[in-house]
């Protein structure tokens, strides 16, 4: 993917830009905020990640006038103010996801996946497929191997979102803000419990696993490689 | 106090220009008032002597001269004592009675001097006029109407010397006294300005303009002291409880690099450090969030929230949590069949909830069970989280909602010791109590909400 990085911190944009490039991502790094926001009209990129402390322009007037500009590239808003507000704030002006600094390479690389180049299948697809795992959107069905499985409507909505994301990541606070509405930490293995309920239902009677676990950072599911 | 400042001060002036111009209207008012009288009394002194003119008047007219003279006559004690002047001529210039003399006669008013005994000179108040073919001219002595202008002034005079002197030393007591208080009240602010946050101004039971602003100056020092001590409870224990985890990621980072040393590089001890480093900034977001909170962020967002919704949300999300944890938790039937809305940010009401549940998940032994309920008593919605585990005791109570604070027992086990601070926040912000009761054995507290959505 090429991706847009603004960020002023030049040891931040190093580390980031290294772990893009290790992952197979081209990244434009750019300083100021008004440049960024020519380029960010003029180059087509496929994600934009934005620092929200910009000298020039600063990144929420920065987002709001790429989207004034009818720009529709995904934006993540990074910044260190993890307030209450501050989340709120990055959304309204227009941004798609925001990650308070510091966080781990591994969640930035997560979200950076789960914008960028949205699959080909749209929200008014009926059926996911992973393996010979099936779910009907429309029914709120999972069958796997023939097999109907009974699933909670939260798991079904777990299940769904790993499914969309298909042989991407997700991490634990990634699942916690869509399927849970917590902008917080709860201080409690609430998605470990659930994924692992889940995994009782969809893997445990079958031979293979679907859903993985990436050590310290979240949950994919995807066909054994 | 210098001189200089005193005059400067704010009740001198407005003292020494009340005075100033309550003085000035006294003699203006004074003075118009004695010229008044001394008008009237000239006036009368006027109508006196045409009056005695009359009277030889009238007695001309009936008797002719004879008359005339005999009424001077008669009044001849009055001629005695000088108080009265008669003069009357004949035709020819010749005196036929009277007891002064003029070289000239004249018409109408004069005020005329005469020496009298013992180098005294008297004036007198002369009116002269035909009388037939002689020549009459009355006067009368000033004297009684000098004595009663006398009179007149000096009980002017005396009424505003009472005035003055009372109108003077009133505004400087006045004066004296409210910049005693302003001048204390401004000594005690030097202190709060000096860092005593402590002192709080006099008020007194007059409950005057000083005291309501003294009141309110209070009330802000009460607030200010507040959000002070918090600060610095905040600082000492970040340096306290932030430092603990810090310290531990540079030793893990210390023996990472010492196993780097000695060729054999391990994944734990980074691991470790990056947990490590994860959970401090975990728990500087939690205090930034705290604080945020307690500054009465977000009530512009608030909404309706449906409590009977967090607490099924909050029994299907943590449920298994507690499930897998060896504890029950279990909701309460509704004890009313009506909704429990009430205003308030439903993402801090869920953290809230969360925060409830966790704490109740850590802090009790396996087989805890853990009620939750949403209810409303005397109109008041609230929340419950309850448990049968070992509580918490009575002393420790109030504490418990302090920063990082723990019961003892509990110093080891994982856990920011911020959830229930969080929760007061919370709380605070939606104006709710939190109440903690012994439910022997255990622990409910209870979030009691200050009324209901309305129409709820």
């Amino acid at each position: 993917m090429r991706i847009l990085l603004v960020e002023d911190d030049k040891r931040t944009s190093d580390y980031i830009e290294k772990g893009l490039a290790s992952s197979g991502h081209v990244t434009d790094v750019l300083a100021d905020g008004r440049d960024a926001l020519a380029a960010s009209l003029r180059e087509p990129y496929d994600v934009a990640i934005v620092d929200r402390m910009l000298p020039g322009l600063d990144g929420l007037a920065l987002v709001r006038g790429l989207r004034a500009a009818g720009g529709k590239l995904p934006i993540i808003f990074l910044t260190a103010m993890g307030g209450v507000d501050d989340r709120v704030e990055g959304l309204e002006a227009g941004a798609d996801d925001y990650l308070v600094k510091p966080f781990a390479f591994s969640e930035l690389l997560a979200r950076v996946n789960a914008l960028g180049r949205r699959p080909p299948i749209s929200q008014e697809t009926r059926t996911l497929c992973v393996a010979d795992l099936e779910l009907d959107v429309v029914k709120r069905i999972a069958i796997r191997a023939g097999q109907t499985i009974e699933l909670l409507p939260r798991e079904f909505a777990l299940l769904e979102l790993l499914m969309r994301n298909e042989g991407r990541v997700l991490t634990k606070t990634m699942l916690l803000e869509r399927i849970w509405n917590f902008n917080f930490d709860p201080q409690s293995t609430v998605v470990e419990t659930h994924v692992s309920r889940l995994r009782a239902k969809v893997d445990k009677p079958f031979d293979v696993s679907l859903i993985h676990t990436t050590r310290s950072t979240g949950y994919s599911i995807h066909a054994p490689r | 106090m210098p001189l200089a400042r005193l005059v400067r001060s704010t009740p001198f002036r407005l003292a020494a220009l009340y005075v100033g111009l309550f003085l000035v209207s006294l003699l203006a008012g004074n003075v118009s008032a004695y010229r008044m009288v001394a008008a009237y009394l000239y006036e009368r002194l006027d109508s006196h002597v045409m009056e005695r003119f009359r009277e030889i008047d009238v007695a001309y007219s009936a008797r002719g001269v004879e008359g005339a003279a005999t009424m001077i006559e008669n009044h001849a004690p009055a001629i005695v004592r000088q108080e009265t002047l008669y003069l009357l001529r004949d035709p020819g210039g010749e005196v036929v009675a009277g007891n002064f003399s003029l070289p000239e006669v004249f018409r109408g008013f004069k005020t005329f001097e005469a020496s009298a005994s013992k180098g005294k000179t008297t004036s007198y108040r002369l009116y002269g006029s035909a009388l037939g073919d002689h020549e009459l001219v009355v006067g009368v002595s000033y004297e009684d109407t000098n004595r009663l202008r006398q009179i007149a002034l000096v009980s002017f005079g005396w009424a505003s010397a009472i005035v003055l002197g009372a109108g003077l030393g009133g505004g400087a007591f006045l004066a004296f006294r409210t910049r005693r208080r302003i001048a204390e009240l401004s000594e005690r602010m030097k202190s709060v300005g000096g860092g005593k946050l402590g002192v709080r101004l006099p008020v007194s039971s007059r409950t005057d303009d000083i005291d309501t602003l003294a009141s309110e100056v209070n009330v802000a020092l009460e607030q200010l002291e507040a959000s002070m001590s918090a600060m610095k409870q905040v600082t000492t224990d970040i340096a306290h409880d932030l430092k603990t985890p810090i310290g531990r990621l540079v030793l893990t980072l210390e023996s990472a690099l010492e196993k780097t040393d000695a060729g054999i590089l391990q994944r734990e001890p980074l691991e470790a450090a990056l947990a490590e480093a994860l959970q401090i900034s975990a728990t500087f977001d939690a205090l930034l969030r705290i604080s945020q909170i307690e500054a009465g962020a977000r009530r512009d967002r608030f909404t309706k929230v449906e409590l009977r919704q967090i607490v099924d949300e909050a029994v299907e999300v943590h449920g298994p949590v507690a499930e897998e944890a060896g504890k029950e938790l279990r909701r309460l039937p509704d004890t009313d069949p009506g909704t429990f809305g009430v205003v308030g940010d439903i993402d801090l009401l869920r953290q809230l909830c969360a925060n409830l549940i966790a704490n109740a998940i850590r802090h009790t032994p396996t087989g805890t069970e853990i009620l939750i309920a949403a209810g409303k008593e005397n109109g008041r919605p609230y929340l419950l989280v309850a448990d049968d585990g070992p509580g918490i005791p009575e002393a420790e109570r109030k504490n418990v909602f302090e920063r990082f604070y723990r019961l003892e027992k509990s110093r080891t086990t994982d856990g920011s010791g911020l959830g229930l601070s969080m929760v007061k926040a919370v709380a605070d912000l939606h104006g709710a109590r939190v109440v903690l009761a012994d439910r022997a054995p255990g622990l409910s507290v209870g979030v009691v909400f200050p009324e209901a959505w309305p129409g709820a």
